[in-house]
């Protein structure tokens, strides 16, 4: 194999970027595909990593910064992020392709001109934005991985600004207070933690739990990051954001947030695992209270994208309370129920843009009878909601009983509470889940057919190949969980033994 | 024969994908295509039945590392695996004239589509049944419950009549509520035993928390049994339905729950034995409340479907009773309501699609006019009132002296319920004589002269169904002598 394989990835995708921002400005959308293969490239790579990093692990490093601090840049691929990483890029690569037809749709509308000029900018953020994900999720000390997270930040805040609807200022602007302010909470924890421990690499907190100030660490650290995941309380800006940019940006945003936040809580919490363990009952309360709250919120919402948002922050979730058990079925649901849960929501989201692509609308109170009319969408949107609600073929089922194996045997370990967070996430929340997601399949695809969606014609086809795609990989590792299962199982060894 | 345990399951499974496909060019014949992989479960199980006495097989693999999940074939669940494969073999082959006669109704002309998607989820759902009754893990076994759900919601969804919509979204929340009852049990018990494999499961006997893990189990296997205060779903789902579903889902799925809590509960001492008088009491409620409504009932299907509520009283009675021949009782009387009711759904069906009339009021005097489905409904009727030579007169009086069994030796209550349980079986026999004489006999109606026989491809199913129930009731043997082998290991000493 290439001795330095992930930093070529990684720099070639980043050197991507002005290509196909030249590129774009001649040819205008088409570069939509360009940019397809660039990530299809990078997810296949790391899906041919799966099986190495079975049985070891990937890691380069390269000198950064010499003094004072002396600063490696690393990069290094387990089997915590080489899964994630290839459903990262594979959503992402997809999404790419859905944008194609949906963007020339969001850039018609009056409040900005099409041009080429505009496919080649969101081209080139969207992937630089994709790219800079994967790096946080690949960097082994913490300053490098701050910075990736921040400039995904940026990025992805540029695609809200530049192609939000409504009132797109104050979403983006909202957007970027709270995670910029998540962003400060994890600085501080980084910072805190290098000078307890006197360095930045990630593998150095493995001591953390000796020093006093390691409770504020973890702390500080968490709540950065539960701000990305939209824990109650925290979530103001997640609603507004998800529901008002356009579909592929909001699935890329939702696959995110859930995806980069739990592979990090993944990552960095086991090593405060003994000083958090006493506050990690609550924390998993606060999980199971966002999970209900969002849950019925989801109910009453009538605007799909809305109740996809909300569906989202809900389930999210799940992932904070997996790996806040600090029990290894618990952590290893929680890492497949994140694959799982982004995989399934960006699906969700592109469906729901397919919904409006065809019918202009987002009022479910307006839609009906649209599955004789929309048959892969309607089989998109089981094969998602399946995977969110847990339910087999799917790969969420499985990711879900492990996650919630994990929460029973913590709550018959510890209190009541926990062992009542694990019966009412088991069970009242599935049940929640299940309900809005059904009441909408029936709302939007059964019933009558209102009079104006007669004319209602199949979706385009670049967008059922991507949502054919993105269903199929979620009924594919539903099947052979073995698949991501066994990678992460190593990384989960490697941790709790 | 050819094949294992898990070809037989999967078989059907990866029939879908091509019934789908095929059936998008074929349209109804793709019925046949579906046919093939459900005979071949059917044969294969039929081929393991003189053996799983002396050897039981088990198949096994790792799913995940550290999860195996099996497949176990025994003289308790080939019984009912088999009895899913073969009334889901019979029952495709009744859909296709059925469901070429509902689809047209629904779309007012040929849809290849809608006929693809029926036989594609309709072999989902069966393989789904027979995994239930086969898992050896207990995350095996929720996959498959409920996986069961999700294809028998879209069928009623999808071509249910009435108000399918909205009766499919409470059948699935009902389930999903039995579902997760059952799993919050099922992962208590994993957190206490550290394994999943359902053999593990007595690990947890003794447990302060014992009581609290069966009776969640337990409360959400009752919930897919429809046992009373859990069976408002039941009349409306069953009675909405397309009716080869219905006669899927009454009988054969809603009893997986009864065998389910023979395989896991009843062998857990000092929960389920020691609340019998309680179990006893809820069976024989469900039977008589059942029985009571299936007399008010004017829709044919509803009346049908109430009957099964009360049925799954009887097969409660007999696994709540806690004694061999009580538990093999209910055990046979899933077997028997299976065929009986079976039988009686697919005639119902018969006769709404001859007449296009499924209100008893305005039927009558159809046994001139269709004398196969007739004599189909007495002999479905007679199964389910327990009358020989049919399967239902064993089944029926076993469960009854499973239940006179501690009711003998213990006190008055049990002895009490036995004797009013036995009593009110004369409710069964009664409403189905009464359904019979209302739909069948009396005076033919005018708007009824022209009626003609269902087609063949409707009358040879319930032909074989009831000739299966009169030769298990000549020879109840074949299934109970290896029952008897295996239910009392499964007693708590």
């Amino acid at each position: 194999m290439v001795n330095n394989l992930l930093l070529l990835v990684l720099l070639a995708s980043f050197l991507c970027a002005p290509v196909v921002y030249l590129i774009g400005r001649s040819i205008g959308k088409r570069v939509g595909y360009v940019v397809f293969a660039a990530l299809l490239a990078v997810s296949i790579v790391f899906g041919m990593l799966m099986p190495v990093v079975e049985h070891s692990v990937v890691l380069e490093e390269y000198n950064w910064v010499v003094s004072p601090v002396g600063l490696t840049f690393g990069l290094m691929a387990d089997g915590l992020s080489v899964p994630v990483i290839f459903t990262y890029m594979f959503v992402f690569a997809f999404t790419a392709l859905f944008s194609l037809q949906y963007m020339e749709r969001r850039l018609n509308l009056d409040d900005i001109e099409e041009n080429n000029e505009q496919y080649a900018r969101f081209y080139t953020f969207f992937l630089l934005y994709g790219v800079s994900v994967a790096g946080s999720m690949l960097a082994t000390n913490l300053i490098e991985f701050y910075l990736f997270f921040e400039m995904a930040l940026v990025f992805s805040w540029i695609l809200v600004l530049l192609y939000g609807y409504g009132d797109r200022r104050r979403n983006s602007l909202l957007y970027f207070l709270y995670t910029h302010i998540g962003g400060g909470a994890l600085l501080i924890g980084i910072l805190g933690a290098y000078w307890a421990v006197g360095s930045f690499e990630i593998a150095d907190l493995a001591n953390i739990s000796m020093y006093p100030s390691a409770f504020w660490i973890g702390i500080a650290i968490t709540i950065g990051l539960l701000v990305k995941i939209g824990a109650l309380g925290l979530h103001g800006w997640m609603p507004d954001t998800y529901s008002e940019s356009p579909a592929p940006v909001s699935a890329v945003l939702g696959a995110t947030s859930v995806l980069l936040s739990t592979y990090s809580l993944a990552r960095l919490m086991p090593y405060f695992a003994e000083v958090l363990h006493g506050v990690s009952g609550w924390i998993e309360l606060w999980a199971l209270m966002t999970i209900l709250y969002a849950g019925v919120m989801a109910i009453v919402q009538t605007d799909t994208k809305r109740l996809v948002a909300y569906l989202s922050m809900s389930q999210m979730n799940y992932c904070v309370l997996g790996v806040f058990t600090f029990i290894d079925y618990g952590v290893l649901g929680a890492i497949s129920y994140s694959i799982s849960h982004g995989l399934a929501i960006a699906l969700l989201f592109l469906v729901s843009g397919a919904l409006m692509y065809r019918t202009g609308t987002r009022d479910m109170t307006k839609m009906g009878g649209l599955a004789e009319k929309l048959p892969i969408v309607i089989l998109a949107t089981m094969a998602g909601f399946l995977t969110i609600g847990g339910v087999p073929p799917t790969v969420g089922f499985k990711s879900k009983f492990l996650l919630l194996s994990g929460a029973f045997v913590r709550g018959f370990e510890s209190s009541w509470m926990e062992l009542g967070v694990a019966i009412l996430a088991g069970s009242l929340a599935t049940l929640l889940t299940l309900a809005y997601e059904f009441r909408a399949v029936w709302r939007v695809y059964y019933g009558k057919l209102p009079e104006e969606l007669k004319a209602v014609t199949t979706v385009p086809t670049m967008m059922a190949v991507a949502l054919i795609a993105m269903s199929a990989l979620s009924v594919i590792f539903g099947i052979w969980p073995a698949l991501i299962t066994i990678p992460i199982e190593v990384f989960i060894e490697h941790i709790f033994h | 024969m050819f094949g294992s345990l898990w070809l037989a399951l999967l078989a059907p499974i990866l029939f879908v994908p091509v019934v789908y496909f095929l059936g998008r060019s074929m349209g109804k014949r793709v019925g046949w295509v579906a046919f093939i992989p459900l005979l071949y479960s059917s044969l294969y199980f039929v081929s393991l039945l003189g053996e799983v006495a002396e050897n039981p097989v088990g198949e096994y693999f790792y799913w995940l590392p550290g999860i195996r999940f099996g497949l176990y074939a025994d003289s308790l669940s080939l019984p009912i695996a088999l009895t899913v494969a073969v009334l889901s073999a019979i029952i495709v082959i009744y859909s296709q004239p059925y469901m070429d006669h509902s689809i047209h109704e629904q779309y007012h002309r040929e849809n290849n589509n809608a006929h693809a998607t029926y036989y594609a989820l309709y072999l989902a759902y069966a393989a789904s049944m027979m995994g239930v009754a086969l898992s050896t893990n207990l995350f095996e076994f929720y996959l498959f419950f409920e996986l069961m759900i999700i294809p028998s919601w879209a069928l009623i969804n999808a071509y249910g009549s009435g108000e399918r919509e909205k009766i499919g979204f409470m059948y699935l929340l009902w389930s999903v509520l039995g579902a997760v009852l059952f799993v919050t049990g099922a992962l208590s018990a994993y957190a206490n035993t550290g394994s999943f494999e359902i053999a593990d499961l007595v690990l947890i006997q003794g447990s302060p928390w014992a009581g609290f893990m069966v009776a969640t189990m337990l409360l959400g296997l009752t919930v897919k049994m429809a046992m009373f205060g859990f069976h408002i779903w039941l009349p409306f789902a069953h009675a909405e339905a397309p009716t080869p579903i219905s006669a899927l889902l009454s009988p054969a799925m809603i009893g997986l729950a009864a065998y389910a809590i023979v395989r896991m509960l009843i062998p857990i001492a000092g929960v389920m034995d020691t609340n019998m008088v309680l179990l006893l009491l809820w069976g024989l409620t469900t039977m008589i409340y059942g029985g009571m409504m299936v007399l008010a009932q004017n829709d044919i299907k509803r009346l049908l479907a109430y009957s099964s509520m009360s049925q799954m009283g009887y097969l409660f009675i007999g696994l709540a009773s806690g004694t061999t021949i009580g538990v093999s009782g209910s055990m046979m009387h899933y077997v028997s309501h299976g065929l009986g009711k079976a039988v009686l759904f697919l005639s119902a069906g018969a006769i709404m699609h001859q007449t296009g009339i499924r209100d008893i009021r305005q039927l009558g005097g159809l046994a001139a006019k269709m004398p196969v489905t007739a004599t189909a409904f007495i002999i479905g009727a007679m199964n389910i009132a327990g009358i020989p030579p049919t399967v239902g007169f064993t089944s029926k009086l076993m469960v009854f002296m499973g239940a006179f069994g501690p009711g003998v030796q213990g006190n008055s209550a049990e002895l009490l319920i036995a004797v009013v349980a036995i009593l009110s079986t004369a409710l069964t026999v009664g409403y189905t004589m009464w359904a019979m004489r209302r739909i069948f006999y009396g005076p033919l109606p005018e708007h009824l002269e022209d009626v003609k026989e269902a087609p063949q491809l409707m009358i040879i199913p319930m032909i074989l169904l009831c000739l299966l129930s009169i030769i298990l009731g000549i020879c109840p043997g074949l299934i109970l002598d290896p029952l008897f082998e295996v239910i009392p290991g499964l007693l708590p000493v």
